[in-house]
């Protein structure tokens, strides 16, 4: 094993699900995926994209049809070789959605029962689990039940035993989807705390994109069983790949046209007017249909027509002041616009208004062939 | 708008005063016989009467009674539990595949009333015809071991309990496969992710978490055993080994004038071996803690069985073989044949048993006509009551009277059916009612029995219905009758249809309150079959036992795929 081997190495694995009716569900599409020590990887994506089943093909508890996985250059999946390490011998935590604490096991035993299974000693795994609770400062609640301990609590102890078990890699599954908001933001930043301070790789399911953005060095959204773009949060947000993409990170407007070039420079028709763009910015030929994509924020409204050639007047339908900004939805003739401002008072419905976008702020992407 | 409402429900409804009269009735025809048959007996002429203590003294056996009943239901109930628990882990957690066993089994005593497979069981395992006996000795002269006696005797201790663990493993399984689908899966794979091995898992995760289901299907095992007449009366009677609810029955109907006093003292013996059943059960659940999380339907990593996979199928299959199919072909051969015996002659098959019940008016056909007739009758007023009730209770949670109500539809399952079948006769069968023999006091007594297993459906069918579905009608402006008629009755329906199937086929196939209750002017069929049995013409019984069978079994599965297909 060199220093060079990834944490987690997925090569083109596949998995279907029968459904009724003989359809096939493609659950995990031909992914590829490499993750390297340290990482914290979030799988991203709307629910039923596959992306629970990912995880679980790592862990080992759903058999993929097809593909590689190896973990800390181990291989432990392979459908050539019919090679498939059940999951009590992959040396991986996980921490459930449940949190699937056992309720007649204190949380000393809990936290110990890896080490147990491991064929560790008694002395040694007391001495473990002690470490582990001092480490997770809830070293008070070694002898209470899970059905005691609060929701945080039972977090940490969740989290104690899956390191107990493989403190290089921990499979998270939808974590945080049980808890209230509150809560949530502040389990979020703690495991952030501890990912980055005790630096295990994790690979992380969830749908909540701002749970995404805070938590993961690199996001990989995932529909329809394949990996459609993985970077860093800001690179998903600011240059999402395809439109399917853009559309499920952060919010945003749509717009349908078609590319055009009269001799003075490409443009799209939109329904909203011509809107020249750059050349580069095109992702196909004049005559194609094209979807620009733009981020309610990046929108400006006034009362008064401003200087910019791009802009449209509109009629403010539904206006709500939400602390930090102003939500709007705007009409523009047919078209239908969501536009966050800042401002102390959001100006009232059925206000006459002027809409404008700097060009680079819209982003062309080849339309759905649905659309 | 609310005021509106307010007025609206101070007003006296006319349909809550209906559903509190059927609720009441059905209360007062529970608890009436039972107090009458305890004061009867026990308070003649309002003053405490030790008659009955002396005439229980001088019945012969009562020891051997009691351990005898202990021993058999005890020993069966515990190798039940075995059986049952570990089907119920193979079918619900490991790649045993065979979803459709996992269906059948819970059904296999509504498909097969327990009386038919005990008869069949005797055809198959009797010491001198039993076909087993015959074939495996043929087998030994085969194979040069010579001529060798009986090798099975259905007649014996194991031979009891080996019919009773048959039809009391269905209930453990049922209950243990209920808590391992609302366990959640993820428990257990926490263990594997913890390095844990299946067997580990089963022992250090899975068992303790799903004790108390464990538990309270080895509990209904007991209760289910110390009330079942059929298996005991068929299979114990030829053995010597006689039980409590055989004695029972036999004090009632065996010698006249009936000895209420002894039946009624037994009966209270099964009660007291029911409520140490119970409280062994409160017991065992006090001391441990357990997982309540409600699963949520998530899909479990199966356990792999690798090379104990055929195995575990082919000890699966043999429960269905041994349940089902060998005790119907047994039954099948000797429907054909002249008289029972071992050696199969296909030139002398013949129909005419099947024919004889056909033919009009046979004591045989009556019997039938009557259990369909009462099964019909029995099944659609009891769910059509359970539903009103539990609607009732719904409305009225709280009121001290819905409390006594509710109680009263769970105490036959409490008192066992031996206890309320005295009672029905106790109470009605003489002055004032004179129903002896009649259908309407077998009709009376059915809905009295099943009430517990059809208000327990219907109230999980009404917990179904959203309250916000009915509240929405009310505030719509229909009254609660039609509210009731409208919404919550078509959304109930499918727990209904289960319900009135399991309350059709344990009324048509009822043996215990039949024996008790039915006469000779007025027979059902599990009075014929006792009758058939007792005068030993095997050929009739096989073919009456056939056909009752086909027919709830027919009823069940039609039910049954209606209900699948609207899943």
């Amino acid at each position: 094993m060199t220093a060079a081997q990834p944490q987690l190495d997925i090569e083109v694995l596949a998995k279907s699900f029968h459904r009724n009716k003989g359809r096939d569900v493609r659950a995990v599409d031909n992914v590829s995926l490499r993750m390297e020590k340290g990482d914290f990887v979030v799988l991203l994506g709307p629910s039923g994209c596959g992306k629970t089943t990912l995880l679980r093909c790592v862990a080992g508890l759903e058999s993929p049809d097809s593909g590689r996985i190896s973990l800390g250059g181990e291989t432990v999946y392979d459908s050539a070789l019919g090679l498939e390490i059940p999951p009590e011998r992959r040396n991986i935590g996980m921490v459930f959605q449940s949190y699937a604490l056992w309720p007649h096991m204190t949380v000393a035993a809990n936290i110990g029962y890896p080490l147990k299974m491991a064929g560790a000693g008694r002395a040694e795994t007391d001495a473990r689990v002690k470490r582990m609770l001092d480490m997770m400062r809830i070293s008070e609640l070694a002898n209470q039940y899970p059905g005691q301990i609060s929701g945080g609590q039972q977090q940490r102890v969740a989290l104690a035993r899956a390191l107990a078990r493989g403190d290089d890699m921990i499979l998270f599954d939808e974590p945080l989807s049980n808890v209230d908001a509150k809560v949530r933001e502040h389990l979020r930043l703690e495991l952030l705390a501890m990912q980055r301070e005790l630096g295990f790789a994790a690979l992380y399911v969830t749908h909540d994109q701002e749970e995404a953005m805070s938590l993961a060095t690199r996001i990989a959204v995932v529909a329809d069983g394949v990996i459609h773009q993985i970077g860093t949060p800001q690179e998903v947000y600011r240059t999402p790949r395809n439109l399917k993409v853009a559309k499920f990170i952060g919010s945003a407007n749509q717009l349908d046209g078609t590319v055009v070039n009269d001799g003075t420079g490409p443009a799209v028709e939109t329904p909203l007017g011509r809107i020249a763009l750059k050349e580069a910015a095109l992702p196909s030929a004049v005559g194609s249909r094209v979807s620009l994509i733009s981020r309610p924020e990046r929108w400006r409204i006034s009362m008064d027509r401003p200087h910019a050639a791009a802009a449209w007047p509109g009629k403010v339908r539904a206006s709500a002041f939400l602390g930090p900004y102003n939500q709007y939805l705007v009409d523009l003739g047919e078209t239908e616009l969501q536009i966050w401002q800042q401002g102390s008072h959001p100006l009232p419905i059925g206000s006459e208004v002027w809409c404008q976008i700097s060009a680079d702020d819209l982003t062309a992407f080849v339309s759905d062939s649905a659309a | 708008m609310s005021r509106a409402i307010a007025s609206a429900r101070r007003a006296p409804d006319g349909f809550l005063v209906i559903s509190a009269a059927i609720s009441v009735f059905v209360a007062a025809l529970i608890i009436y016989p039972l107090g009458w048959v305890i004061f009867d007996v026990l308070f003649a002429d309002w003053r405490f009467d030790s008659a009955p203590f002396v005439a229980l003294s001088q019945e012969s056996g009562l020891g051997a009674l009691l351990l005898n009943t202990i021993i058999a239901i005890g020993a069966a109930s515990a190798v039940a539990l075995v059986i049952g628990s570990t089907f119920a882990w193979l079918s619900e957690r490991t790649d045993v595949g065979m979803p459709f066993l996992g269906k059948m089994l819970p059904v296999i005593p509504l498909l097969i009333p327990p009386i038919a497979g005990a008869i069949g069981w005797v055809l198959l395992a009797a010491p001198r015809a039993g076909f087993l006996n015959s074939w495996l000795s043929s087998l030994a002269s085969l194979v040069g071991f010579g001529q060798v006696g009986p090798l099975l005797n259905i007649f014996s201790w194991p031979g009891l309990i080996f019919v009773y663990v048959i039809y009391l493993t269905p209930h453990v399984y049922l209950s243990v496969a209920a808590g391992l689908r609302n366990l959640d899966p993820s428990l257990e794979e926490a263990a594997r992710m913890s390095g844990a091995r299946p067997l580990t898992i089963l022992r250090d995760v899975t068992l303790p978490a799903v004790a108390p289901a464990v538990v309270s299907g080895g509990v209904l095992a007991l209760i289910t055993g110390f009330a079942l007449f059929s298996v005991p009366v068929i299979v114990g009677g030829q053995g010597g080994i006689e039980v409590l609810s055989v004695r029972i029955v036999h004090s009632m109907i065996a010698s006249y004038p009936p000895k209420t006093g002894v039946a009624l003292l037994l009966g209270m013996a099964i009660v007291v071996l029911i409520g140490s059943s119970w409280m062994l059960q409160r017991a065992i659940l006090r001391a441990g803690r357990f997982a309540t999380i409600g699963g949520r339907g998530m899909r479990s990593a199966k356990v792999k069985l690798g090379a104990w996979r055929w195995p575990a199928r082919i000890v699966m299959t043999s429960y269905l073989l041994i349940s089902s199919v060998l005790p119907l072909a047994a039954l099948a051969i000797v429907s054909v044949q002249p008289f029972w015996t071992a050696n199969i002659s296909f030139q002398h098959l013949t129909f005419k048993h099947y024919a004889a019940l056909f033919s009009s008016n046979s004591f045989a056909s009556t019997g039938l006509r009557n259990s369909v007739l009462l099964g019909v009758a029995g099944a659609t007023l009891g769910m059509l009551i359970a539903a009103v009730i539990s609607f009732y209770i719904a409305r009225n949670r709280g009121s001290r009277l819905a409390g006594l109500i509710d109680a009263a539809t769970k105490l036959p399952a409490a008192v066992s059916h031996l206890v309320i079948g005295i009672a029905f006769i106790s109470a009605f069968a003489g002055a004032p009612f004179h129903l002896h023999g009649t259908l309407a006091i077998l009709l009376m007594a059915y809905l009295v029995l099943y009430i517990p297993q059809a208000s327990l459906t219907a109230s999980a069918a009404l917990a179904q219905v959203g309250k916000e579905l009915v509240e929405a009608s009310l505030i719509a402006g229909a009254s609660t009758a039609s509210t009731f008629m409208r919404v919550t009755l078509p959304l109930m329906m499918s727990g209904l249809t289960a319900g009135w199937t399991m309350l059709f086929v344990l009324t048509a196939g009822d043996i215990t309150a039949s024996a008790m209750l039915a006469g000779n002017r007025n027979p059902v069929a599990g009075f014929v079959i006792l009758d058939l049995w007792t005068n030993g013409s095997f050929p009739p019984l096989a073919a009456f036992a056939m056909i009752l069978t086909a027919l709830l079994s027919t009823v069940v599965i039609v039910t049954m795929a209606w209900t699948w297909r609207r899943l």
